[in-house]
């Protein structure tokens, strides 16, 4: 009976916490879920699910997901059936794999803006140990961003294209262009120096704003494969609206789609709060016409593709 | 399954550090509900349903105003909130989604978990309304892109709907939801004659409003009808007397031809039906 097995499973919970019981259950759902997950981009060790493979998944979900972040005590809270208790711990399962895959792509998305603020147009600042960054001819000290400017950097990055998570173990997630926009809109939102550390911070937030489409995948559904590169239609379609956008309609779809609230923007634009409101309805209504007349006849899945792509050039547009 | 046992020599160590949840606001179908309690609901008629957590916002007799909590706090936009175990004596961060909030019934709360602060409250509460309230110290997730951008709109979708399930029967059953007007010319003699002939009109005239222009039709019909129909017609007079008029109704236009108030009946028949 379904109810005997939650209460077993409570029982153990209320004695021991996680014993025997919640283990065999947790390695059922990490068998479940790896069979949808290629374990040359998601194992550790092994480029197959082994035994020792899901052992290791089991333990990191255990720690990480149910102690540490106290989910079993969520699950406990809101299961009202053994198969709640399934399904719950088949979410964290593929949660811990999406974090598996976070901190390889942040490790590597690091290795790389390392280079890219060891070169122009930025520069260490003096003293500073662990280093600091900031853009030549800046004045800005030692000092550590806020959170605020934080989180400000990673609503201004989330949106900057990538490539589509791939079979390739730790394949880059910004092509070059991008990771260089990367870092002027990290220093541009916390207008401060900034660290690896401070980087890494930036880019664990703004990648775990998309964790969701990765956790929608159900289990009936594989994961995508990757798509090579820009399609050139698509760059088409986005020189095609920059050259429609207006230079002030520009600054407007830029800021909101870098998470500036209209407070913000009114500030920005020298204009009251219901003005700047007014002009990005105005802004957005206008993109809107001219994709549903430049890019009526493409696929939804490209739209988020396009609204990336055109992101990444207003904010170089800006830059200019 | 095999009966619990020691946990194997990696777990050990994790499983000493104490759980932050605490037992504080722990209360098995609580009968008190206070602004801030944090509480696990199920629809009305969702016997297999997994619960759903939700912060009590107000609480009035047998129901209270909710809004949703999640525990993926990646899900939340700038105008939700995050919230620590410290601050709710959960053991887990959660997310409360300020503008999914509405109506239950109290006895849809299985068990109370946690509580928030009343100036956290009252912070959710100005989210509620404010997508840029100023003075906030609450952590806030990442702003909502438009849809085709942002990738947390399905997921956001499919909790609107799942919250709607949990408020679907209060707002079914009270006042939230308008219900329809009676059409006024329902109180003509002819269209009542045939009103109160078919079968089931009685259950049905209990879930609809009545104007005042309908009142005045059906008292000057109501001496035109044989004393039997007249008996199975007081059940009107009763429900008219139970209802407050609305103060907006659509108006019938005076001179409408009601040859066809046989459709008008069955329209209003299917329409509350």
């Amino acid at each position: 009976m379904s109810d005997q097995e939650l209460d077993l499973l409570v029982a153990e919970a209320a004695s021991q916490r996680i014993g025997v019981l919640w283990l065999d259950e947790l390695r059922t759902a990490c068998i479940e879920v790896t069979r949808r997950f290629d374990p040359a981009v998601y194992a550790v060790a092994e480029r197959v699910w082994s035994v020792g493979e899901i052992d290791e998944l089991m333990q990191d979900v255990t720690v990480e997901q149910l102690l540490d972040q106290g989910q079993l005590d969520y699950i406990l809270d809101v299961s009202r059936s053994i198969d709640d208790v399934r399904r719950l711990l088949r979410f964290r399962v593929r949660r811990e794999l999406a974090r598996r895959r976070r901190r390889t792509v942040v490790d590597r998305l690091l290795a790389r803006l390392t280079d890219v603020l060891g070169g122009d147009p930025y520069e260490q600042v003096p003293e500073s140990a662990p280093a600091r960054y900031r853009p030549v001819g800046t004045e800005v000290g030692i000092d550590s961003p806020a959170e605020e400017g934080l989180r400000r950097a990673a609503a201004a990055v989330r949106l900057l294209p990538t490539s589509q998570a791939s079979g390739e173990r730790a394949s880059p997630v910004f092509q070059s262009d991008v990771l260089a926009q990367v870092a002027a809109q990290c220093f541009r939102a916390t207008n401060s120096s900034l660290s690896i550390d401070d980087f890494g911070r930036i880019l664990r937030e703004a990648l775990t704003s998309w964790l969701p489409e990765f956790l929608e995948l159900d289990e009936g559904r594989d994961w995508p494969a990757e798509q090579a590169g820009t399609d050139i239609e698509l760059e088409d379609i986005v020189s095609s609206l920059m050259a429609q956008v207006s230079e002030e309609d520009q600054i407007v779809l830029l800021a909101k789609l870098s998470g500036v609230s209209d407070t913000e923007l009114a500030s920005e634009l020298d204009v009251s709060r219901p003005t700047a409101a007014k002009r990005k309805i105005e802004a957005f209504d206008k993109l809107r016409e001219l994709m549903a007349s430049e890019a009526g006849d493409i696929e939804f899945s490209q739209t988020s593709q396009i609204a990336q792509l055109l992101y990444l050039r207003l904010s170089q547009a800006v830059d200019k | 399954m095999s009966s619990p046992s020691k946990a194997p020599d990696w777990l050990q160590s994790t499983l000493r550090k104490p759980t932050l949840a605490s037992d504080e606001f722990r209360e098995l179908e609580p009968t008190d509900h206070m602004p801030g309690d944090i509480v696990v609901v199920v629809p009305i008629g969702g016997a297999n349903a997994c619960g759903r957590l939700l912060v009590v916002v107000n609480v009035d007799n047998d129901h209270f105003h909710g809004m949703l909590v999640i525990a993926e706090a990646e899900l939340a936009t700038s105008a939700d909130a995050v919230l620590v175990p410290e601050s709710t004596g959960l053991g887990y961060e959660i997310a409360v989604l300020t503008h999914y909030h509405g109506p239950l019934w109290t006895v849809q709360v299985q068990h109370r978990v946690g509580a928030i602060e009343k100036s956290a409250l009252e912070q959710l509460e100005r989210l509620m309304w404010n997508d840029e309230p100023d003075g906030l110290s609450l952590r806030r997730g990442q702003p909502l892109q438009p849809e085709g951008i942002d990738p947390r709109y399905p997921t956001l979708r499919s909790l609107s709907l799942e919250f709607d399930q949990l408020t679907d029967h209060y707002r079914r059953r009270c006042h939230d939801l308008e219900l329809p007007t009676l059409d006024a010319n329902l109180g003509k003699i002819d269209v009542l004659e045939d009103l109160i002939s078919r079968r089931g009109w009685e259950r049905r005239i209990t879930l609809v409003s009545m104007t005042t222009e309908f009142r005045d039709r059906f008292l000057d019909s109501l001496p035109q009808l044989s004393p039997d129909q007249q008996r199975a017609a007081q059940l009107i007079g009763e429900q008219m007397h139970n209802l407050h008029p609305p103060t907006t109704f659509t108006e019938v236009e005076p001179e409408e031809d009601l040859v066809n108030f046989d459709l008008m009946v069955d329209s209003f028949l299917q329409e509350v039906g």
